[in-house]
Protein backbone atom coordinates (compact mmCIF):
# COMPACT_ATOMS: atom_id res chain seq x y z
CA UNK A 1 0.00 0.00 0.00
CA UNK A 2 2.77 2.33 0.67
CA UNK A 3 3.93 1.98 -2.97
CA UNK A 4 1.14 4.09 -4.17
CA UNK A 5 2.38 7.67 -4.05
CA UNK A 6 -0.78 9.46 -6.01
CA UNK A 7 -3.62 10.08 -4.01
CA UNK A 8 -1.41 10.66 -0.90
CA UNK A 9 -0.82 14.03 1.04
CA UNK A 10 2.40 14.71 2.60
CA UNK A 11 1.72 17.53 5.09
CA UNK A 12 3.50 20.73 4.89
CA UNK A 13 4.00 24.41 4.86
CA UNK A 14 5.01 24.93 1.43
CA UNK A 15 3.44 27.99 -1.23
CA UNK A 16 2.11 25.47 -2.85
CA UNK A 17 0.44 23.55 0.14
CA UNK A 18 -1.54 27.05 1.16
CA UNK A 19 -3.00 27.69 -2.14
CA UNK A 20 -6.82 27.66 -2.89
CA UNK A 21 -7.50 23.70 -3.93
CA UNK A 22 -9.81 25.32 -6.60
CA UNK A 23 -7.04 27.18 -8.19
CA UNK A 24 -4.63 24.08 -7.48
CA UNK A 25 -6.44 21.84 -9.20
CA UNK A 26 -7.46 24.31 -12.22
CA UNK A 27 -3.83 25.07 -12.98
CA UNK A 28 -2.68 21.49 -13.09
CA UNK A 29 -5.31 20.33 -15.58
CA UNK A 30 -4.88 23.64 -17.67
CA UNK A 31 -1.16 22.55 -17.13
CA UNK A 32 -1.58 19.44 -18.90
CA UNK A 33 -3.69 21.37 -21.36
CA UNK A 34 -0.71 23.51 -22.51
CA UNK A 35 1.85 20.39 -22.41
CA UNK A 36 -0.16 19.13 -26.04
CA UNK A 37 0.86 22.57 -27.42
CA UNK A 38 4.57 22.35 -26.95
CA UNK A 39 6.19 22.22 -30.16
CA UNK A 40 10.25 21.17 -30.29
CA UNK A 41 12.69 21.29 -27.89
CA UNK A 42 12.74 25.03 -26.06
CA UNK A 43 9.09 24.43 -24.98
CA UNK A 44 9.53 20.93 -24.14
CA UNK A 45 12.61 22.58 -21.71
CA UNK A 46 10.76 25.40 -20.79
CA UNK A 47 7.67 23.08 -19.58
CA UNK A 48 10.32 21.46 -17.93
CA UNK A 49 11.92 23.61 -15.78
CA UNK A 50 8.43 24.63 -14.66
CA UNK A 51 7.45 21.28 -13.32
CA UNK A 52 10.67 20.89 -11.64
CA UNK A 53 9.95 24.56 -9.81
CA UNK A 54 7.07 23.62 -9.11
CA UNK A 55 8.31 20.54 -7.79
CA UNK A 56 10.97 22.17 -5.86
CA UNK A 57 8.73 24.53 -4.11
CA UNK A 58 6.39 21.98 -3.14
CA UNK A 59 9.30 20.70 -0.99
CA UNK A 60 8.58 17.19 -1.33
CA UNK A 61 11.86 15.41 -2.41
CA UNK A 62 12.64 14.30 -5.79
CA UNK A 63 12.71 10.54 -4.82
CA UNK A 64 9.03 10.82 -3.80
CA UNK A 65 7.89 11.91 -6.79
CA UNK A 66 9.92 9.68 -9.08
CA UNK A 67 8.54 6.57 -6.89
CA UNK A 68 5.03 8.13 -8.15
CA UNK A 69 6.13 7.18 -11.54
CA UNK A 70 7.68 3.99 -11.15
CA UNK A 71 4.42 2.12 -11.31
CA UNK A 72 3.54 3.55 -14.81
CA UNK A 73 7.32 3.01 -16.03
CA UNK A 74 5.87 0.24 -18.60
CA UNK A 75 2.57 1.95 -19.93
CA UNK A 76 5.42 4.81 -20.48
CA UNK A 77 7.78 2.93 -22.24
CA UNK A 78 5.50 0.68 -24.44
CA UNK A 79 4.12 3.58 -25.37
CA UNK A 80 7.25 5.19 -26.24
CA UNK A 81 8.31 2.05 -28.27
CA UNK A 82 5.51 2.40 -30.51
CA UNK A 83 6.23 5.76 -31.02
CA UNK A 84 9.63 5.74 -31.88
CA UNK A 85 9.04 2.26 -34.03
CA UNK A 86 5.77 3.63 -36.59
CA UNK A 87 6.96 7.05 -36.85
CA UNK A 88 8.70 7.85 -39.72
CA UNK A 89 10.34 10.93 -41.20
CA UNK A 90 13.86 12.37 -41.14
CA UNK A 91 17.04 10.47 -41.15
CA UNK A 92 16.27 6.07 -41.11
CA UNK A 93 18.65 4.81 -39.11
CA UNK A 94 16.74 1.19 -39.38
CA UNK A 95 14.22 -0.56 -41.17
CA UNK A 96 12.52 -3.47 -40.99
CA UNK A 97 9.16 -4.70 -42.73
CA UNK A 98 6.44 -1.94 -41.19
CA UNK A 99 9.12 -1.11 -38.67
CA UNK A 100 11.32 2.37 -39.00
CA UNK A 101 13.44 4.13 -37.00
CA UNK A 102 13.72 7.59 -38.22
CA UNK A 103 14.76 10.44 -36.20
CA UNK A 104 11.53 11.39 -36.36
CA UNK A 105 10.42 9.03 -34.72
CA UNK A 106 13.42 8.80 -31.58
CA UNK A 107 12.85 12.79 -31.10
CA UNK A 108 9.13 12.40 -30.92
CA UNK A 109 9.42 9.23 -28.44
CA UNK A 110 11.63 11.56 -26.15
CA UNK A 111 9.06 14.42 -26.25
CA UNK A 112 6.19 11.85 -25.39
CA UNK A 113 8.35 10.78 -22.68
CA UNK A 114 8.82 14.03 -21.20
CA UNK A 115 5.20 14.80 -21.35
CA UNK A 116 3.58 11.57 -20.01
CA UNK A 117 6.46 12.35 -17.22
CA UNK A 118 5.38 15.94 -16.64
CA UNK A 119 1.97 14.79 -16.59
CA UNK A 120 2.51 12.28 -13.39
CA UNK A 121 4.78 15.02 -12.02
CA UNK A 122 2.13 17.72 -11.87
CA UNK A 123 -0.60 15.72 -10.53
CA UNK A 124 1.60 14.31 -7.63
CA UNK A 125 2.31 18.13 -7.03
CA UNK A 126 -1.12 18.62 -6.66
CA UNK A 127 -2.09 15.57 -4.81
CA UNK A 128 0.60 15.26 -2.56
CA UNK A 129 0.36 19.31 -1.72
CA UNK A 130 -3.58 19.02 -0.79
CA UNK A 131 -5.44 17.00 1.54
CA UNK A 132 -8.25 14.82 -0.11
CA UNK A 133 -10.74 16.45 1.32
CA UNK A 134 -10.01 19.56 0.33
CA UNK A 135 -9.63 18.09 -3.49
CA UNK A 136 -12.93 16.47 -2.98
CA UNK A 137 -14.38 20.62 -1.96
CA UNK A 138 -12.56 21.74 -4.97
CA UNK A 139 -13.72 19.55 -7.42
CA UNK A 140 -17.42 19.56 -5.38
CA UNK A 141 -16.56 23.82 -6.44
CA UNK A 142 -15.88 23.13 -9.89
CA UNK A 143 -18.64 20.99 -10.90
CA UNK A 144 -21.32 23.34 -9.38
CA UNK A 145 -22.17 24.55 -12.51
CA UNK A 146 -23.53 21.73 -13.27
CA UNK A 147 -26.45 21.84 -11.25
CA UNK A 148 -28.29 23.83 -13.69
CA UNK A 149 -28.62 20.73 -15.75
CA UNK A 150 -30.05 18.63 -12.62
CA UNK A 151 -26.70 16.83 -12.00
CA UNK A 152 -26.80 16.17 -8.00
CA UNK A 153 -23.27 17.38 -7.22
CA UNK A 154 -24.13 17.76 -3.75
CA UNK A 155 -24.77 14.22 -3.24
CA UNK A 156 -21.05 13.24 -5.28
CA UNK A 157 -18.99 15.63 -3.62
CA UNK A 158 -20.69 13.90 -0.41
CA UNK A 159 -20.10 10.17 -1.81
CA UNK A 160 -16.74 11.19 -2.49
CA UNK A 161 -15.88 12.21 0.58
CA UNK A 162 -17.35 9.58 2.93
CA UNK A 163 -15.19 7.03 0.52
CA UNK A 164 -12.36 8.54 1.59
CA UNK A 165 -13.17 8.85 4.92
CA UNK A 166 -13.84 4.93 4.99
CA UNK A 167 -10.09 3.72 2.81
CA UNK A 168 -8.29 3.36 6.66
CA UNK A 169 -11.29 1.72 8.01
CA UNK A 170 -11.58 -1.06 5.17
CA UNK A 171 -7.86 -1.46 5.37
CA UNK A 172 -7.89 -1.81 9.00
CA UNK A 173 -11.21 -4.03 9.03
CA UNK A 174 -8.63 -6.70 6.00
CA UNK A 175 -6.15 -6.66 8.43
CA UNK A 176 -8.50 -7.81 11.50
CA UNK A 177 -10.12 -10.54 8.70
CA UNK A 178 -6.85 -12.03 7.72
CA UNK A 179 -5.62 -12.02 11.61
CA UNK A 180 -9.13 -13.58 12.37
CA UNK A 181 -8.35 -16.25 9.63
CA UNK A 182 -4.90 -16.97 10.18
CA UNK A 183 -6.02 -17.37 13.94
CA UNK A 184 -7.90 -20.04 12.43
CA UNK A 185 -4.96 -22.03 10.36
CA UNK A 186 -4.91 -19.89 7.26
CA UNK A 187 -2.26 -19.69 5.50
CA UNK A 188 -1.87 -16.85 3.29
CA UNK A 189 0.44 -16.22 -0.12
CA UNK A 190 1.33 -20.02 -0.25
CA UNK A 191 0.50 -23.16 -2.40
CA UNK A 192 -0.94 -22.60 -6.49
CA UNK A 193 -2.59 -19.59 -7.54
CA UNK A 194 -5.70 -21.35 -7.29
CA UNK A 195 -4.65 -22.01 -3.60
CA UNK A 196 -3.59 -18.91 -3.13
CA UNK A 197 -7.14 -17.02 -4.81
CA UNK A 198 -9.04 -19.84 -2.72
CA UNK A 199 -7.56 -18.52 0.48
CA UNK A 200 -8.69 -14.75 -0.60
CA UNK A 201 -12.29 -15.75 -0.81
CA UNK A 202 -13.06 -16.14 2.94
CA UNK A 203 -11.61 -12.56 3.34
CA UNK A 204 -13.51 -10.61 0.69
CA UNK A 205 -16.63 -12.04 2.24
CA UNK A 206 -16.88 -10.90 5.43
CA UNK A 207 -15.60 -7.34 4.20
CA UNK A 208 -17.95 -6.96 1.78
CA UNK A 209 -21.10 -8.08 4.30
CA UNK A 210 -19.29 -5.95 6.97
CA UNK A 211 -19.25 -2.73 4.47
CA UNK A 212 -23.05 -3.64 3.46
CA UNK A 213 -24.07 -3.42 7.34
CA UNK A 214 -22.06 -0.35 7.85
CA UNK A 215 -23.51 1.27 4.74
CA UNK A 216 -26.81 0.59 6.38
CA UNK A 217 -26.34 2.42 9.61
CA UNK A 218 -24.49 4.97 8.53
CA UNK A 219 -27.69 5.67 5.93
CA UNK A 220 -29.82 5.32 8.94
CA UNK A 221 -27.47 7.87 11.49
CA UNK A 222 -27.57 10.29 7.91
CA UNK A 223 -31.39 10.28 7.80
CA UNK A 224 -32.07 10.95 11.37
CA UNK A 225 -28.85 13.72 11.99
CA UNK A 226 -31.59 15.23 9.10
CA UNK A 227 -29.86 14.62 5.51
CA UNK A 228 -31.99 14.95 2.54
CA UNK A 229 -30.14 14.62 -0.75
CA UNK A 230 -32.56 17.41 -2.21
CA UNK A 231 -32.22 19.97 0.26
CA UNK A 232 -29.95 22.79 0.17
CA UNK A 233 -27.12 22.44 2.38
CA UNK A 234 -24.30 24.72 3.89
CA UNK A 235 -20.96 24.17 3.67
CA UNK A 236 -18.52 23.90 7.35
CA UNK A 237 -15.24 24.06 5.22
CA UNK A 238 -14.81 27.00 3.43
CA UNK A 239 -12.31 27.74 0.60
CA UNK A 240 -10.63 31.05 0.61
CA UNK A 241 -9.33 32.35 -2.85
CA UNK A 242 -6.12 34.77 -2.01
CA UNK A 243 -4.11 37.18 -4.02
CA UNK A 244 -1.75 34.19 -4.27
CA UNK A 245 -4.27 32.04 -6.16
CA UNK A 246 -4.99 34.43 -8.80
CA UNK A 247 -1.06 34.95 -8.76
CA UNK A 248 -0.81 31.40 -10.11
CA UNK A 249 -3.52 31.63 -12.52
CA UNK A 250 -1.71 34.17 -13.91
CA UNK A 251 1.78 32.50 -13.66
CA UNK A 252 0.20 29.50 -15.65
CA UNK A 253 -1.34 32.03 -18.28
CA UNK A 254 2.30 33.99 -18.61
CA UNK A 255 3.53 30.51 -19.08
CA UNK A 256 1.12 29.93 -22.02
CA UNK A 257 2.33 32.78 -23.50
CA UNK A 258 6.22 32.34 -23.22
CA UNK A 259 5.50 28.88 -24.80
CA UNK A 260 3.56 30.25 -28.04
CA UNK A 261 6.74 32.79 -28.34
CA UNK A 262 8.98 29.63 -28.14
CA UNK A 263 6.84 28.04 -30.77
CA UNK A 264 7.32 30.53 -32.46
CA UNK A 265 10.79 31.36 -32.87
CA UNK A 266 11.23 27.47 -32.98
CA UNK A 267 9.48 27.74 -36.18
CA UNK A 268 12.55 29.83 -37.64
CA UNK A 269 14.62 27.27 -37.14
CA UNK B 1 -49.37 23.01 36.71
CA UNK B 2 -47.70 20.45 35.15
CA UNK B 3 -45.87 21.38 31.90
CA UNK B 4 -47.22 19.92 28.69
CA UNK B 5 -45.47 16.26 27.69
CA UNK B 6 -42.39 16.82 25.16
CA UNK B 7 -42.79 13.15 24.13
CA UNK B 8 -46.50 11.07 24.31
CA UNK B 9 -46.09 7.34 23.41
CA UNK B 10 -49.68 5.71 22.82
CA UNK B 11 -50.45 2.11 22.13
CA UNK B 12 -46.92 1.56 19.99
CA UNK B 13 -47.18 -1.28 18.04
CA UNK B 14 -44.62 -3.17 16.02
CA UNK B 15 -43.64 -6.21 14.31
CA UNK B 16 -40.74 -6.80 11.91
CA UNK B 17 -42.57 -10.06 10.14
CA UNK B 18 -46.03 -8.87 9.95
CA UNK B 19 -46.60 -12.74 8.86
CA UNK B 20 -45.65 -13.86 12.25
CA UNK B 21 -47.80 -13.10 15.67
CA UNK B 22 -44.61 -12.18 17.68
CA UNK B 23 -44.33 -8.50 17.98
CA UNK B 24 -41.32 -6.69 18.68
CA UNK B 25 -42.99 -4.09 21.18
CA UNK B 26 -46.99 -3.88 22.00
CA UNK B 27 -48.91 -1.80 23.14
CA UNK B 28 -46.21 0.48 24.77
CA UNK B 29 -47.58 3.72 26.20
CA UNK B 30 -45.77 6.33 28.37
CA UNK B 31 -44.84 10.02 28.37
CA UNK B 32 -42.22 12.22 28.84
CA UNK B 33 -41.86 15.36 30.51
CA UNK B 34 -39.30 18.51 29.53
CA UNK B 35 -36.37 18.25 31.99
CA UNK B 36 -36.83 14.52 32.69
CA UNK B 37 -34.07 11.88 32.47
CA UNK B 38 -36.05 8.52 31.75
CA UNK B 39 -33.61 5.30 31.71
CA UNK B 40 -35.20 2.10 29.34
CA UNK B 41 -34.09 -1.18 30.57
CA UNK B 42 -34.25 -4.52 30.00
CA UNK B 43 -32.58 -7.89 28.32
CA UNK B 44 -31.33 -7.60 25.12
CA UNK B 45 -34.41 -8.25 22.91
CA UNK B 46 -37.04 -6.77 25.04
CA UNK B 47 -37.28 -4.10 22.38
CA UNK B 48 -35.59 -1.19 23.85
CA UNK B 49 -33.52 -0.35 20.62
CA UNK B 50 -36.80 -1.03 18.26
CA UNK B 51 -38.46 1.90 20.37
CA UNK B 52 -35.80 4.13 19.71
CA UNK B 53 -35.69 3.70 16.57
CA UNK B 54 -39.59 4.33 16.05
CA UNK B 55 -39.10 7.52 18.31
CA UNK B 56 -36.70 8.94 15.84
CA UNK B 57 -38.83 7.86 12.55
CA UNK B 58 -36.20 5.55 11.13
CA UNK B 59 -39.06 2.68 11.08
CA UNK B 60 -43.27 2.80 11.06
CA UNK B 61 -45.04 1.82 13.60
CA UNK B 62 -47.92 -0.71 13.06
CA UNK B 63 -50.25 1.19 14.97
CA UNK B 64 -50.11 3.49 17.78
CA UNK B 65 -48.70 7.29 17.67
CA UNK B 66 -46.09 9.27 18.82
CA UNK B 67 -46.34 12.46 19.75
CA UNK B 68 -43.26 14.35 20.01
CA UNK B 69 -43.67 18.59 21.06
CA UNK B 70 -47.41 18.52 20.47
CA UNK B 71 -46.88 17.54 16.92
CA UNK B 72 -47.48 13.72 15.37
CA UNK B 73 -44.98 11.90 13.85
CA UNK B 74 -45.35 10.44 10.66
CA UNK B 75 -44.14 10.69 7.45
CA UNK B 76 -44.72 14.23 6.91
CA UNK B 77 -43.13 15.87 9.98
CA UNK B 78 -40.37 13.54 10.43
CA UNK B 79 -37.67 15.86 8.63
CA UNK B 80 -38.98 18.87 10.62
CA UNK B 81 -39.32 17.15 14.32
CA UNK B 82 -35.98 15.50 13.28
CA UNK B 83 -34.44 19.17 14.17
CA UNK B 84 -36.06 18.12 18.20
CA UNK B 85 -34.98 14.63 18.54
CA UNK B 86 -31.01 13.71 18.86
CA UNK B 87 -30.06 10.25 18.82
CA UNK B 88 -26.74 8.62 19.67
CA UNK B 89 -26.33 4.90 18.38
CA UNK B 90 -23.93 2.36 20.22
CA UNK B 91 -21.32 2.09 17.29
CA UNK B 92 -19.41 5.15 17.12
CA UNK B 93 -17.68 4.14 14.03
CA UNK B 94 -20.21 3.97 12.02
CA UNK B 95 -21.93 7.36 13.09
CA UNK B 96 -18.82 9.24 12.01
CA UNK B 97 -19.88 10.98 8.33
CA UNK B 98 -17.26 13.66 8.13
CA UNK B 99 -13.62 13.57 7.37
CA UNK B 100 -12.11 15.09 10.66
CA UNK B 101 -14.07 15.64 13.94
CA UNK B 102 -15.38 18.96 13.35
CA UNK B 103 -16.79 17.79 10.09
CA UNK B 104 -18.73 15.13 11.88
CA UNK B 105 -20.12 17.48 14.20
CA UNK B 106 -20.77 20.10 12.13
CA UNK B 107 -22.66 17.87 9.50
CA UNK B 108 -26.22 17.73 11.17
CA UNK B 109 -25.74 21.83 11.02
CA UNK B 110 -25.26 22.01 7.37
CA UNK B 111 -28.05 19.55 6.84
CA UNK B 112 -30.37 22.20 8.27
CA UNK B 113 -28.61 25.25 6.29
CA UNK B 114 -26.83 26.90 9.29
CA UNK B 115 -24.82 29.60 8.02
CA UNK B 116 -20.78 29.63 8.41
CA UNK B 117 -20.71 31.63 11.21
CA UNK B 118 -23.24 29.95 13.51
CA UNK B 119 -22.37 26.91 12.66
CA UNK B 120 -18.62 27.49 13.93
CA UNK B 121 -19.61 28.66 16.98
CA UNK B 122 -21.94 26.17 17.61
CA UNK B 123 -19.30 23.17 16.53
CA UNK B 124 -16.99 24.75 19.29
CA UNK B 125 -19.66 24.79 22.04
CA UNK B 126 -20.28 21.70 21.65
CA UNK B 127 -17.00 20.33 21.29
CA UNK B 128 -15.88 21.85 24.55
CA UNK B 129 -19.14 20.15 26.30
CA UNK B 130 -17.51 16.86 25.67
CA UNK B 131 -13.90 17.70 25.99
CA UNK B 132 -12.91 17.69 22.48
CA UNK B 133 -11.96 21.04 21.27
CA UNK B 134 -8.46 20.16 21.31
CA UNK B 135 -8.98 17.12 18.65
CA UNK B 136 -11.28 18.82 16.37
CA UNK B 137 -8.73 18.46 13.54
CA UNK B 138 -8.25 14.54 14.08
CA UNK B 139 -9.90 11.92 11.85
CA UNK B 140 -12.09 8.91 12.64
CA UNK B 141 -8.80 6.58 12.63
CA UNK B 142 -6.78 8.73 14.82
CA UNK B 143 -9.49 8.49 17.43
CA UNK B 144 -10.45 5.68 20.42
CA UNK B 145 -13.56 4.02 20.55
CA UNK B 146 -14.55 6.23 23.26
CA UNK B 147 -13.87 9.34 21.97
CA UNK B 148 -15.68 8.50 18.49
CA UNK B 149 -18.44 8.20 21.40
CA UNK B 150 -17.68 11.56 22.42
CA UNK B 151 -18.21 12.87 19.31
CA UNK B 152 -21.62 11.60 18.33
CA UNK B 153 -22.95 13.18 20.88
CA UNK B 154 -21.00 16.61 20.40
CA UNK B 155 -22.47 16.06 16.91
CA UNK B 156 -25.91 15.66 19.03
CA UNK B 157 -25.51 18.89 21.09
CA UNK B 158 -24.47 20.91 18.76
CA UNK B 159 -28.22 20.37 17.25
CA UNK B 160 -29.80 22.04 19.98
CA UNK B 161 -33.17 19.58 20.46
CA UNK B 162 -35.15 19.04 23.05
CA UNK B 163 -35.49 15.66 23.24
CA UNK B 164 -31.55 13.18 22.91
CA UNK B 165 -32.37 9.90 23.05
CA UNK B 166 -29.18 7.80 23.96
CA UNK B 167 -29.15 3.92 22.88
CA UNK B 168 -26.92 2.67 25.12
CA UNK B 169 -24.44 5.56 24.00
CA UNK B 170 -21.98 5.47 26.74
CA UNK B 171 -20.54 1.67 27.06
CA UNK B 172 -17.39 2.59 25.69
CA UNK B 173 -16.23 5.67 27.70
CA UNK B 174 -14.14 4.90 30.50
CA UNK B 175 -15.75 5.19 33.78
CA UNK B 176 -14.33 8.17 34.71
CA UNK B 177 -15.27 10.09 30.91
CA UNK B 178 -18.77 8.65 31.67
CA UNK B 179 -19.65 10.48 34.61
CA UNK B 180 -18.20 13.48 33.19
CA UNK B 181 -20.36 13.45 30.12
CA UNK B 182 -23.07 12.20 32.66
CA UNK B 183 -22.93 15.29 34.22
CA UNK B 184 -22.43 17.73 31.18
CA UNK B 185 -26.03 15.69 30.27
CA UNK B 186 -27.45 16.67 33.86
CA UNK B 187 -26.30 20.27 33.46
CA UNK B 188 -28.02 20.63 30.20
CA UNK B 189 -31.04 19.16 31.20
CA UNK B 190 -31.73 21.46 34.33
CA UNK B 191 -30.66 24.61 32.63
CA UNK B 192 -32.19 24.39 29.40
CA UNK B 193 -34.93 21.91 30.29
CA UNK B 194 -33.90 18.84 27.30
CA UNK B 195 -35.30 15.73 28.24
CA UNK B 196 -33.39 12.53 27.82
CA UNK B 197 -33.80 9.04 27.39
CA UNK B 198 -31.38 6.91 27.96
CA UNK B 199 -31.67 3.24 27.13
CA UNK B 200 -29.08 1.36 29.11
CA UNK B 201 -27.58 -1.84 30.85
CA UNK B 202 -25.77 0.27 33.61
CA UNK B 203 -28.08 -0.18 36.68
CA UNK B 204 -25.99 2.62 38.46
CA UNK B 205 -26.36 4.93 35.96
CA UNK B 206 -30.45 3.86 35.93
CA UNK B 207 -30.62 4.64 39.65
CA UNK B 208 -29.89 8.06 38.61
CA UNK B 209 -32.90 8.70 36.21
CA UNK B 210 -36.37 10.73 37.22
CA UNK B 211 -38.07 7.53 36.00
CA UNK B 212 -37.11 3.82 35.02
CA UNK B 213 -39.33 2.15 31.87
CA UNK B 214 -38.92 -1.04 32.30
CA UNK B 215 -39.19 -3.29 29.29
CA UNK B 216 -39.42 -7.42 28.55
CA UNK B 217 -40.42 -8.71 25.70
CA UNK B 218 -41.79 -5.77 23.89
CA UNK B 219 -44.05 -5.20 26.72
CA UNK B 220 -43.43 -2.38 29.00
CA UNK B 221 -44.11 -3.65 32.69
CA UNK B 222 -43.69 -0.90 34.88
CA UNK B 223 -42.71 3.00 34.91
CA UNK B 224 -41.79 4.45 37.70
CA UNK B 225 -39.40 6.56 39.94
CA UNK B 226 -36.14 4.00 40.62
CA UNK B 227 -36.48 3.49 44.16
CA UNK B 228 -39.96 1.34 43.22
CA UNK B 229 -38.44 -0.35 40.23
CA UNK B 230 -35.72 -1.58 42.22
CA UNK B 231 -37.97 -2.82 45.17
CA UNK B 232 -40.28 -4.33 42.79
CA UNK B 233 -38.59 -5.56 40.24
CA UNK B 234 -36.38 -8.94 42.06
CA UNK B 235 -34.81 -10.17 38.48
CA UNK B 236 -33.01 -7.04 37.46
CA UNK B 237 -30.22 -6.35 38.43
CA UNK B 238 -29.87 -3.46 41.55
CA UNK B 239 -27.85 -0.56 42.07
CA UNK B 240 -24.83 -0.86 43.96
CA UNK B 241 -26.58 0.26 47.06
CA UNK B 242 -29.70 -1.69 46.79
CA UNK B 243 -27.69 -4.62 46.16
CA UNK B 244 -25.82 -3.87 49.53
CA UNK B 245 -28.93 -3.35 51.65
CA UNK B 246 -30.39 -6.98 50.04
CA UNK B 247 -27.18 -9.14 50.91
CA UNK B 248 -27.21 -7.50 54.37
CA UNK B 249 -30.72 -7.86 54.79
CA UNK B 250 -30.52 -11.57 53.94
CA UNK B 251 -27.60 -11.98 56.24
CA UNK B 252 -30.28 -11.29 59.01
CA UNK B 253 -29.64 -7.14 59.39
CA UNK B 254 -32.19 -5.35 60.59
CA UNK B 255 -31.93 -3.23 57.79
CA UNK B 256 -35.09 -0.77 56.12
CA UNK B 257 -37.68 -2.58 53.73
CA UNK B 258 -37.79 -0.14 51.10
CA UNK B 259 -35.47 0.90 48.75
CA UNK B 260 -32.48 3.63 49.21
CA UNK B 261 -30.16 5.50 47.18
CA UNK B 262 -26.51 5.01 47.89
CA UNK B 263 -26.63 8.62 50.04
CA UNK B 264 -29.60 7.36 52.00
CA UNK B 265 -27.91 4.09 52.84
CA UNK B 266 -24.23 5.57 53.98
CA UNK B 267 -26.21 8.26 56.42
CA UNK B 268 -28.25 4.97 57.47
CA UNK B 269 -25.18 2.86 57.82
CA UNK B 270 -23.36 5.70 59.99
CA UNK B 271 -25.64 5.87 62.26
Amino acid sequence: MNKLILGRYFPGESWIHQLDPRGKLVAAIYFIGILFFAEGWIGYLLLLGFTLLVMQMSGVSLKIYLRGVRPLIWLILFTVTLQVLFTAGGTIYFDWGPFTVSSYGLINGVFIFLRFVMIIFISTVVTLTTKPIDLTDAIHALLRPLRVVKVPVEDFALMLSIALRFIPNLLDETQKVMDAQRARGTTFGEGTLIQQMKTLVPIVLPLFVGSLKRAEDMADVMEVRGYQSDKPRSSFRQLTWTRYDTVSIIIMLLLTAMLMLVNRIGAYY
Amino acid sequence: MKPTAILEVKDLTFRYDLRKEEKTLSAVSFSADPGEWIAVVGDNGSGKSTLSRLLVGLIDPEHGTIKIDGCVLGEQSKWSLRQQVGIVFQNPENQFIGTTVQDDVAFGLENVNIPFQEMKERVEAALKLVDMLELRDKDPSQLSGGQKQRVAIAGILALQPKLILLDEAFVMLDPQSRRGLFSVLQNLRKKQGITIISITHDRNEAALADRIIVMEQGELIQVDKPSSVFAKQEKLDAPFAEQLRRNLKSCGRNVPETYMTEDELVEWLCK
